[in-house]
């Protein structure tokens, strides 16, 4: 039997949760798989673990050590060793559904043309409640790829690039990979945003298949969880779409300016007070930069393709992030609340008067 | 159906299965469990068997028919489990009675889903002697919190010890209640609770008592020590303590039987970090009790919240009152939160400030069932003197943990909650130490948020009437106040 996907896991202090992911690739259905394990200079039992499984299981698990290059390097270096026709990224928290491997080389098999890119559909499991959800966008993922092994172009499916960004859910064919010159930016964060348009817009086919892997969310030590300086890492992310989007078509404004807006906002969000403070000004100061075409696209799109009310979200916030005295309402949620009290007052006062 | 699936995806394989479901439900568990591999073997029940199960079922609910159930019933039943060697059982929707009549087989799993308002926690009791995983997993049509969970999930894995929860029961002079206390405690006859009464040196004749019920009752610990204050009484008991879940419950208050069964049953259902019911108040004069309304016993609450600002806003919705909260233990050890046993008094307002703060989920169950006694001589509340300043430093250990957090709400939060104590402090306090009070107190707002902002707090989050010694406050030199000798002493 010929393995057909390698998974690639760096895994950076992970001593908690590695198990649990390596355990579930060696429980598949499917023997046809190998796995690189990218040990990136943890401190603590990972090494132990990692070459604990490689040991036990020579043929399929390889253990790879290096000093630490952040997530992006690690799977950089996984990447190079991959000598099967597709590779998956794996985070060392999240973990395969028993039959990932099953349903993909099936797909592959009753494929006609080998597809570039897999989207699979994950499911969030929340750490704390050990609850699970339906991903953030299963339902436009059921509408674009409504039976198993659908194969569309995202040329002509603009909605692919909508998707969330994440690495993991994509399974990538060796061969595009290779022709495309693809590798992640070393040492940095959000090193998954870039690539997300950067593949997209490369590749032509693009299957989808609604099994995956559980994403963990709840626990406080992802990426997506810090409130400090690192969040300022953001804006190199967007300076990366920025000159990506100077050389693509008109059409890829749209879902990158999205993204770009979603993402500041969040990010600002999600900060504290100090971090705060640089990372408005610096936001303001990239939107300030950017042609007020991509702007105008995106609020004409937004109202084509949306209702009135996404639109108008988009305008406040683009605005907010535009113009200097808007930024004040970012530091402090008090102003916010002060006008919902208000304005609530006065919707009252109105109800009872008619 | 997908939470079942996420928690088999967890387990390397559940052995030889049997599942109890209807129809469809069955026929997708089963062809899941098929290709996963998960499973050894699979075997369902007969349409005979099917029968039986609901009969005996529906015979146990009657009070009456308990006795009706005929031994041969009982007999096929568990023979059904014994001869085919089933390791574990899924069940669908609508089986939990049936299954309750399935005693005295030994299960690795029980896992499955119910039905809306199906009495999971019974399962649980029935089943957490004999199961060694149960994971019992409640699907909800539709919820009103932000952030709620719509599967919710109750996990459960044996330990070395049953012991669910450990209620702690701080006991220091109480002798004339103490006996209500206990009695209240014990008429729950549940075999996975413990009662933790941690005796602090008292010289009343609380010893014997204890001595004698801890006798009677086994679930009963009883924790001899040191007169240190209330707050080293409880933490003594947290270290002792050995349940998932802890509670706190004062000697000289009482609770209705069901109180802790329900509050047990609701946070783990969902792995709540903490769950709550209302309380009521019993004035020992009139021997009258009267339920405090207004204490956030409404959505989202009800349903269960996960949203940071709904989870933070309880601490200055609320008032401080630790001992209608279970909080799970995980949570306090993870975050290090105990009882700061250099404060004499008021040791449960940074408890309280620091758990609403940091825990991620909360859940309120909607009834009164803790009664707190007030009007008893020697009631700690009842201070009008110095020993007010202690406020300073409840205040002082609860900045210096805030603060580095970085986040302006915690810190709005925790002004209002300083506005609040001040506040009352400042109408009970004596004529003489008044202006002492007032300069401290300015003194300690000023810094976690200026003149404007706190204005501001008090006009949205309530808290009007304390705006008059507020601005009264800023007429005050205040920069004397640093150095000046007030009252540090707060131990008398």
């Amino acid at each position: 039997m010929e393995a057909r996907i390698t998974f690639v896991i760096p895994a950076y202090n992970a001593e908690k949760t590695l198990e649990r992911t390596l355990d579930s690739i060696l429980w598949q259905t499917d023997g046809r798989y190998r796995v690189v394990i990218v040990d990136d200079g943890s401190t603590d039992r990972t090494g132990q673990i990692g070459k604990g499984y490689a040991m036990r299981h020579p043929d399929r698990i390889r253990y790879i050590y290096q000093e630490n290059k952040r997530q992006g390097g690690a799977r950089n270096t996984g990447l190079r060793s991959v000598e099967t026709a597709y590779v998956s990224f794996l985070d060392s928290d999240d973990w395969l559904m028993p039959e990932y491997v099953e349903r993909i080389t099936g797909a592959l098999d009753a494929a006609r043309e080998a597809p570039e890119i897999i989207m699979t559909l994950p499911v969030i499991y929340h750490e704390q409640s050990h609850g699970v959800r339906d991903w953030y966008d299963k339902e436009l993922f059921e509408r674009i790829f409504p039976a198993d092994g659908t194969v569309v172009d995202p040329a002509r499916e603009l909605r692919l690039y909508q998707f969330e960004v994440n690495i993991c859910r994509k399974v990538l064919q060796m061969d595009f990979v290779r022709r495309t010159g693809f590798s992640f930016r070393e040492k940095m964060k959000w090193e998954d945003v870039y690539p997300h348009f950067y593949l997209l817009s490369r590749c032509r086919l693009c299957m989808g298949i609604s099994t995956g892997f559980y994403y963990r969310i709840g626990e406080g030590t992802q990426t997506t969880a810090c409130t400090g300086s690192e969040r300022l890492e953001i804006l190199q992310v967007f300076d990366d779409l920025e000159r990506f989007l100077e050389q693509e078509e008109e059409s890829l404004i749209f879902p990158v300016m999205r993204v770009i807006v979603r993402f500041a906002f969040w990010c600002i969000c999600m900060a504290d007070l100090e971090t705060r403070e640089v990372l408005v000004r610096r936001v303001q100061n990239f939107f300030g930069r950017l042609p007020g075409r991509y702007r105008r696209i995106l609020l004409r799109e937004c109202i084509r393709q949306y209702c009135l009310k996404d639109a108008v979200q988009y305008a406040l916030l683009t605005a907010a992030l535009r113009y200097r005295f808007c930024g004040l309402i970012f530091y402090d949620y008090l102003p916010q609340e002060i006008c919902e009290r208000f304005f609530k007052k006065i919707l009252r006062a109105q109800k009872r008067v008619s | 159906m997908e939470q079942i699936k996420s928690y088999l995806s967890l387990q390397e394989s559940v052995g030889k299965v049997l599942i109890v479901g209807d129809g469809q439900w069955e026929d997708t568990l089963a062809r899941y469990l098929q290709r996963s591999g998960k499973a050894a073997g699979i075997c369902r029940l007969t349409q005979q068997e099917r029968e039986n199960l609901r009969n005996a079922a529906a015979q146990q609910s009657t009070a009456a028919g308990q006795e009706r159930l005929t031994q041969q019933n009982l007999l096929t039943l568990q023979n059904l489990a014994a001869e085919r060697q089933i390791e574990s059982i899924v069940f669908g929707p609508g089986w939990v009675e049936g299954l309750k009549c399935l005693t005295g087989i030994r299960l690795r799993y029980l896992i499955g889903q119910i039905g809306q308002g199906e009495d999971y926690f019974g399962l649980w009791e029935s089943f957490s002697v004999q199961a060694e995983h149960i994971c019992i997993v409640r699907e909800r049509p539709c919820v009103q919190g932000r952030d709620a969970e719509r599967r919710e999930v109750l996990e459960w894995n044996r330990r070395e010890t049953p012991v669910e929860l450990s209620v702690i029961i701080p006991v220091y002079n109480v002798r004339p209640y103490l006996e209500q206390c206990i009695r209240s405690l014990t008429a729950w006859k549940a075999s996975y609770v413990e009662y933790l009464f941690v005796d602090d040196g008292s010289t009343d004749g609380c010893d014997g008592l204890l001595e004698a019920w801890a006798a009677q009752d086994g679930r009963i610990r009883h924790i001899r020590k040191e007169n240190g204050g209330c707050a080293s009484a409880r933490n003594l008991g947290l270290e002792s303590a050995v349940g998932n879940y802890v509670g706190f419950v004062d000697g000289d208050d009482f609770v209705d039987k069901k109180m802790f069964r329900m509050l047990l049953q609701r946070a783990m259902m969902g792995r709540y970090e903490m769950a709550y019911c209302g309380f009521s108040e019993y004035h020992e004069g009139e021997q009258r009790t009267v339920a405090v309304r207004g204490e956030c016993m409404q959505e989202p609450y009800l349903s269960g919240t996960r949203a940071a600002e709904d989870v933070q806003r309880l601490v200055i919705r609320t008032k401080v009152a630790i001992w209608r909260c279970l909080y799970r233990r995980e949570f306090l050890l993870r975050e290090g939160i105990v009882f700061h046993e250099e404060l004499k008094r008021f040791d449960d307002l940074p408890f309280k400030v620091e758990s609403g703060f940091l825990a991620k989920s909360v859940v309120c169950v909607p009834e009164h069932l803790y009664y707190y006694r007030i009007g008893r001589p020697g009631q700690d509340v009842a201070c009008t003197d110095e020993r007010l300043f202690v406020h300073f430093d409840i205040f002082a250990l609860l900045d210096a943990r805030i603060m580095p957090m970085k986040n302006r709400r915690l810190l709005d939060y925790l002004q209002i909650v300083k506005l609040h104590t001040h506040g009352y402090a400042l109408s009970r306090i004596d004529r003489k130490y008044y202006r002492a009070y007032l300069r401290k107190a300015r003194v300690q707002l000023d810094r976690s948020a200026g003149f404007l902002r706190t204005l501001c707090l008090m006009l949205v989050y309530g808290g009007r009437g304390n705006m008059g010694w507020y601005f009264l406050s800023s007429f005050m030199k205040r920069g004397k106040a640093k150095v000046s000798t007030g009252p540090e002493n707060t131990k008398s």
